[in-house]
């Protein structure tokens, strides 16, 4: 009783240490992060920070052109106060965790899915099928990146484990180890080998790429999807469930995330006609040039979109909901390679969708349908 | 050996939402900023196209002839000319095996000006292949 008394009283005061630490935070942004922003804004070099700001948001020395100083003293203002709500809600999370029980139960049947083997499978040969489709993206334009290479300036991640652009006959050897190792993950065999080669070198190709500047959000979900088969290979069966489940996480939370960033950027700037239109006309389509015309399409249309972004995480509640919010996943999709050009109508993000899918039970729906029909 | 998965499943939700909190791309894990930012300045209406001029007829320069994705070829644009390196990028689109001699390319950048929608185009470098 004693010690469970103790231990208590130390969870209390770590909780109310990290309240501390949340409170202080935005006095250090106001004393001391905001003048360093002014002072690296206005070409001052300012030591530490600026090497700071050179690891984590090498974007700044280019955006300084194209945006003022209100813009980037928001941006960091926003950092604060998100970093603040996200540590909030976790810490709120861990707080009702260990204080109520129900909590607890609920938490623990969230993460316990029945997962079986046929599924897993089925999914695999999904996403390493596709993942090999979508490679050939890199095969293309692996030629340009030695044309381009006065303008390669490797991500952070290059960066950290020293990883130079490799030469043109080291590459293609790659190429040759990465269809090898995606075809064996696609068909089930040697799953640790196999996925730990694709999720690496799909990684790496994408980082080659993406250090010419242009970053492509559309394979974030296979990359995530890779990395977490990659830990599942190493699990037994019956705990593969939990794996299946953080897949499904992490999607929603990505389109959760990219709704966020609009209310929270923009407030509700994206759903007004002008900043519809704006973008419309950045992205020309055939179909985009006819919309831009029509103000109520202009304001439904983003708002809609909106809706399904921040609505998506309702898949991983509401499983009645699951078949509809997929299918306007899948149009929201539609939408944006219709009116803004983004991305193909063979988008990454839906063939991740295959992880909200039960196949097993859909093959038995099918085989009643159809044959005992 | 069997990984920590219950650690692991709380490390990658936070590596996840890093980005979001911190408004940057982590590579592998990332910002979706996607059409957050209010159109609000020139700035952010322009866009950056490269064009080629053989035998007096102009037409933006394909993926193939550049032998670089379009869109990484349009942030490249973008960043060379605020890093006024402009002229080394025509030099290096040049270099592709695709453009011939007497070549035209040309840098230009494409603002669209509120409210009537109205499109204006710049020219900000040009370099003949020789």
């Amino acid at each position: 009783m004693y010690i469970y008394q103790a231990l208590k009283k130390q969870q209390n005061i770590l909780f109310l240490t990290a309240f501390a630490l949340l409170l202080a935070l935005p006095l250090v942004y106001n004393y001391y992060i905001k003048a360093n922003i002014i002072a690296l804004y206005h070409g001052k070099n300012s030591g530490l920070f600026h090497a700071l700001i050179q690891l984590i948001y090498p974007r700044f020395f280019v955006e300084l052109h194209r945006f003022n100083l209100g813009f980037f003293l928001n941006h960091a203002a926003q950092v604060i106060w998100r970093f603040e709500l996200v540590s909030i809600i976790a810490l709120l999370a861990v707080y009702f965790y260990q204080q109520s029980q129900k909590f607890a139960l609920q938490w623990h049947g969230f993460w316990s899915i029945n997962f079986s083997e046929f599924n897993d499978r089925i999914n695999h040969l999904i996403t390493f099928a596709a993942i090999l489709y979508y490679f050939h993206d890199f095969m293309e334009s692996y030629t340009s990146w030695i044309q381009y290479k006065e303008f390669y300036q490797p991500i952070l991640l290059l960066k950290v484990f020293q990883i130079p652009l490799w030469s043109a006959a080291t590459v293609q050897i790659l190429f040759a180890i990465f269809i090898g190792a995606a075809i064996s993950a696609a068909l089930y065999k040697h799953l640790k080998t196999s996925t730990v080669v694709v999720c690496l070198l799909f990684i790496l190709f994408q980082g080659w790429n993406y250090s010419f500047g242009k970053i492509n959000h559309g394979f974030a979900l296979l990359t995530y999807s890779s990395m977490i088969l990659v830990v599942q290979s190493y699990l037994p069966q019956h705990k593969k469930g939990i794996s299946l489940q953080l897949i499904r996480v992490t999607i929603a939370s990505c389109y959760l995330m990219a709704g966020l960033e609009k209310l929270l950027v923009s407030h509700f700037a994206w759903i007004s006609p002008v900043t519809f239109k704006a973008y419309l006309l950045l992205h020309p389509t055939t179909l985009g040039v006819l919309v831009v015309k029509n103000n109520f399409l202009c304001t439904l249309l983003p708002s809609v979109a909106l809706a399904i972004q921040l609505g998506f995480v309702c898949v991983l509640f509401f499983p009645p909901l699951k078949k509809w919010i997929l299918m306007s996943g899948i149009l929201f999709h539609f939408g944006t390679v219709a009116l803004l050009g983004i991305s193909s109508y063979f988008h990454p993000w839906v063939i991740c969708y295959v992880f909200f899918i039960d196949w097993e039970d859909l093959l038995f729906k099918m085989k009643n349908k159809f044959i005992f029909r | 050996m069997e990984p920590d998965l219950l650690s692991m499943k709380y490390l990658f939700v936070l590596l996840l939402w890093l980005p979001f909190v911190l408004m940057t791309d982590l590579f592998p894990f990332m910002r979706f900023g996607m059409f957050a930012e209010p159109v609000k300045t020139v700035q952010q209406t322009e866009y950056f196209i490269i064009t080629l001029e053989r035998d007096n007829t102009e037409k933006v320069i394909d993926p193939n002839t550049s032998g670089i994705p379009e869109q990484t070829l349009n942030y490249l644009a973008r960043n060379s000319y605020y890093q006024q390196r402009a002229d080394i990028l025509l030099r290096t689109v040049a270099q592709s095996e695709k453009i011939e001699a007497k070549d035209i390319i040309r840098l230009q950048v494409i603002t669209i000006q509120k409210p009537n929608s109205q499109i204006d185009t710049t020219l900000i470098c040009t370099f003949t292949k020789p």
